[in-house]
């Protein structure tokens, strides 16, 4: 055996031992690589996280490599390869460059991952890592060949490290405005809790009072109420009343059926909003009209009770001037009129509720009771809102006849029937 | 029932916000061929800045919250990059604007494109200019957004459609665009069309429906206007157009190199047209 037959199997020892017992000062991509197929590049990706940080080599026959370093170990497509001291030199000069290739195009991309020198102190553990790493380097082939520089440029290496601080920066302000956050809540919620405990400490005497408080207080808000729905009824005359006028036609003609409607659309009131509100958040400029959509529903809604009250109410007054006057109003006050004579009446099942409401017993009741008449009221002059759409439907307010036209005419000749709207207007013209 | 309700507001408010880790990811790509390429961008919140790249790349860079979940789907064959960052992974109000989001679109230079992009709260820059822009729409919610037109387009380009929610709207320079025709759809807020640049279409038609919002257009006085207007409680300025017909003028319409054919359909809103050299 010659001497250079001798040297050989050495060296083959050496090269196998002594890597892995003693730690290295050696540049690692000069190592012998574990070599891929070899694939030619389209495109990179790079994903940094606090965990891992990965880049892709996208392929040109569809493939890709990942190649991702996290918690220790070198994956490749998610199959671990190798493993590695983590918060090291190699995690460091791993995510070094990740962030390098992520300024570069796929061509320069693979140009520096294939000079990628890393130099530092290695163990068995990390050169291995290395070389697994850099054998997948290996088996990448650039669309074009170009040249790179080695390691990114002085003012990039600055850029990177500034934006890595500042990402570190912004990560520490996040969690301190998270931290005060969760400061004032607990503060709040302490307040909160305090107060509900002083609130609710001495259990107070539970009365039922009547809506308008006191005697005095009590018939000032009646009589604002009165004030304020007779200046809507004014306001109504002139730009809706025909469409009240139709309402009450319904309101005296189907009043059960009116109260019925009213009663079962009111549970349908939130499910008809959520509908709207639903239907309108399928698109973005919808989204943006919601809170006008909320605010028409409720206008709409408003004008719905308010209007079917004011209709009971003509119904109401207008059975009340004929007991007094015989008619109903000819003159062209005579709906608002009538409307004031109702409001007086349908408000007037307040005044045992405000007069007694100090009895114990019988003024609760009497509350009770006057809230349950007002509610049957609007709700029937709801139902009446919505079988006659707003007052523009008259198929419900057909039968009405007016009352002052002379009964013998009438058994005479029956004539059309008409609505009060239609009637006053003849009336008008 | 107080005592109920107090108690579900507890416990709501006891619901402790942990702070959010921002990932990045970048990716570039080749756009190999020489058909049309289609882009579609979905970024629910944060910035967004859209630039022209060299050549045949585009590169996608983002910075997001651990909790939402990116997508980017490039498809070589169907020549199509779907890009979405959406939903908002259980964050609401303040958080959401704490967290620093930010997507940045490098489009391919050299390609025809087809670009779709939507997104919702907070800022967008996007600049088209010197792309291959053959159609573009762009679906902005409540943020503020300019897009500009920084270089004229090349190829054909045939429609760019924005839709405006409640936002501060730009659109610059659309003068470098070429685009035959350009509508804006706006609910509310303040928008912009500026018709600056070098590469208006002989006859551009400029189609614009806006309800409460405010619409100002800054058009050169060597592009001749033809202004048609639908409006209900809107108010449409002239700015020196002259009736012929049902229609309004600039002077000299007739014989501009290049004109502009305004429809407006406004509710509510206003147009105002302003004119420079």
């Amino acid at each position: 055996m010659s001497h250079r037959n001798l040297l050989a199997p050495l060296g083959l020892v050496l090269a196998l031992v002594i890597p892995a017992t003693l730690p290295a000062q050696t540049a690692v991509a000069a190592a012998a690589p574990q070599v891929a197929d070899q694939a030619v590049v389209t495109g990179t990706s790079s994903s940094v996280s606090a965990r891992e940080a990965s880049l892709t080599f996208f392929l040109s026959d569809g493939g890709q490599r990942v190649i991702t370093l996290r918690d220790g170990a070198v994956l490749v497509n998610g199959e671990q390869i190798a493993t590695y001291a983590t918060d090291g030199d190699v995690e460091r000069e791993w995510r070094r460059l990740v962030a390098w290739t992520a300024t570069l195009s796929p061509d320069e991309a693979v140009a520096a991952s294939r000079d990628w020198a890393v130099e530092g102190s290695f163990d068995g553990q990390d050169q291995a890592a290395l070389r697994a790493i850099t054998g997948q380097f290996a088996a990448l082939t650039p669309d074009e060949v170009v040249t790179v520089a080695h390691g990114p440029p002085e003012h990039l290496e600055e850029a990177l490290v500034a934006a890595a601080e500042a990402r570190e920066a912004g990560r520490i302000a996040r969690d301190e405005i998270a931290r005060v956050r969760d400061v004032i809540r607990v503060n709040v919620r302490d307040r909160v809790r305090d107060n509900v405990r002083i609130a609710v400490g001495p259990e107070p005497h539970v009365s039922m009072v009547t809506p308008f408080g006191g005697l005095a207080s009590g018939l000032l808000g009646l009589g604002g109420t009165f004030a304020a729905l007779c200046a809507i009824a004014f306001g109504a005359s002139f730009f809706a009343g025909k469409q009240i006028d139709v309402m009450a036609d319904t309101v005296s003609t189907s009043f059960g059926r009116s109260f019925f409607v009213g009663l079962f659309a009111q549970p349908l009131i939130l499910p008809a909003l959520v509908a709207v509100l639903v239907g309108l958040t399928l698109t973005v400029i919808g989204i943006l009209l919601v809170p006008v959509a909320i605010v028409a529903f409720a206008a709409t809604l408003a004008a719905a009770v308010v209007g079917g009250y004011l209709a009971v109410a003509r119904v109401a007054g207008s059975g009340l001037m004929q007991r007094l006057r015989g008619h109903h109003g000819t003159h062209p006050l005579g709906l608002l009129q009538s409307i004031a004579w109702g409001l007086a009446i349908v408000l007037a099942v307040w005044l045992p509720a405000i007069l007694l409401g100090w009895l114990p017993v019988a003024g609760d009741a009497l509350v009770w009771l006057a809230a349950l008449v007002t509610w049957g009221l609007a709700t029937t002059g709801f139902g009446a809102a919505v079988l006659t759409r707003g007052g523009v439907r008259t198929t419900f307010g057909r039968r009405f006849k007016p009352p002052e036209l002379p009964a013998a005419t009438m058994f005479e000749h029956p004539g059309p029937e008409i609505s009060t709207g239609e009637w006053l207007s003849s009336k008008a013209r | 029932m107080k005592r109920v309700f107090l108690t579900i507001l507890l416990a709501a408010m006891a619901h402790p916000l942990s702070a959010q880790e921002l990932l990045s990811r970048v990716e570039t790509r080749k756009v190999d061929g020489n058909g049309l390429f289609k882009v579609d961008v979905s970024f629910a919140v944060g910035e967004l800045l859209v630039r022209p790249a060299d050549g045949r790349l585009y590169r996608v860079a983002m910075d997001y919250a651990d909790v939402f979940d990116p997508t980017i789907r490039f498809d070589p064959a169907g020549r199509s990059l779907s890009i979405k960052l959406d939903g908002e992974g259980g964050l609401h109000g303040e958080d959401l604007e704490d967290l620093g989001q930010r997507l940045s679109l490098d489009l391919p230079r050299n390609v025809p494109l087809d670009l779709t992009l939507e997104f919702g709260a907070l800022e967008a820059d996007i600049d088209l200019g010197e792309l291959m822009l053959r159609t573009g729409k762009i679906r902005a919610g409540a943020s503020h957004t300019t897009v500009s037109f920084s270089g004229a387009t090349r190829g054909v380009c045939e429609r760019l459609d924005f839709e405006v929610g409640a936002a501060e709207f730009e659109a610059l320079q659309l003068g470098n665009s070429g685009c035959r025709e350009i509508s804006l759809k706006g609910a509310v807020g303040e928008m912009t069309l500026d018709f600056s640049g070098e590469r208006l279409a002989s006859e551009t038609r400029l189609f614009i429906k806006v309800g409460l919002g405010e619409v100002r257009l800054r058009i050169p006085e060597a592009v001749g206007i033809l202004l048609n207007a639908d409006r209900f409680l809107a108010s449409v300025s002239r700015a020196g157009l002259v009736k012929q017909g049902s229609a309004f003028v600039s002077p000299g319409y007739d014989g501009a190199k290049a004109k502009l054919i305004i429809e407006v359909d406004a509710a509510l809103g206003s147009v105002e047209i302003e004119r420079f050299r």
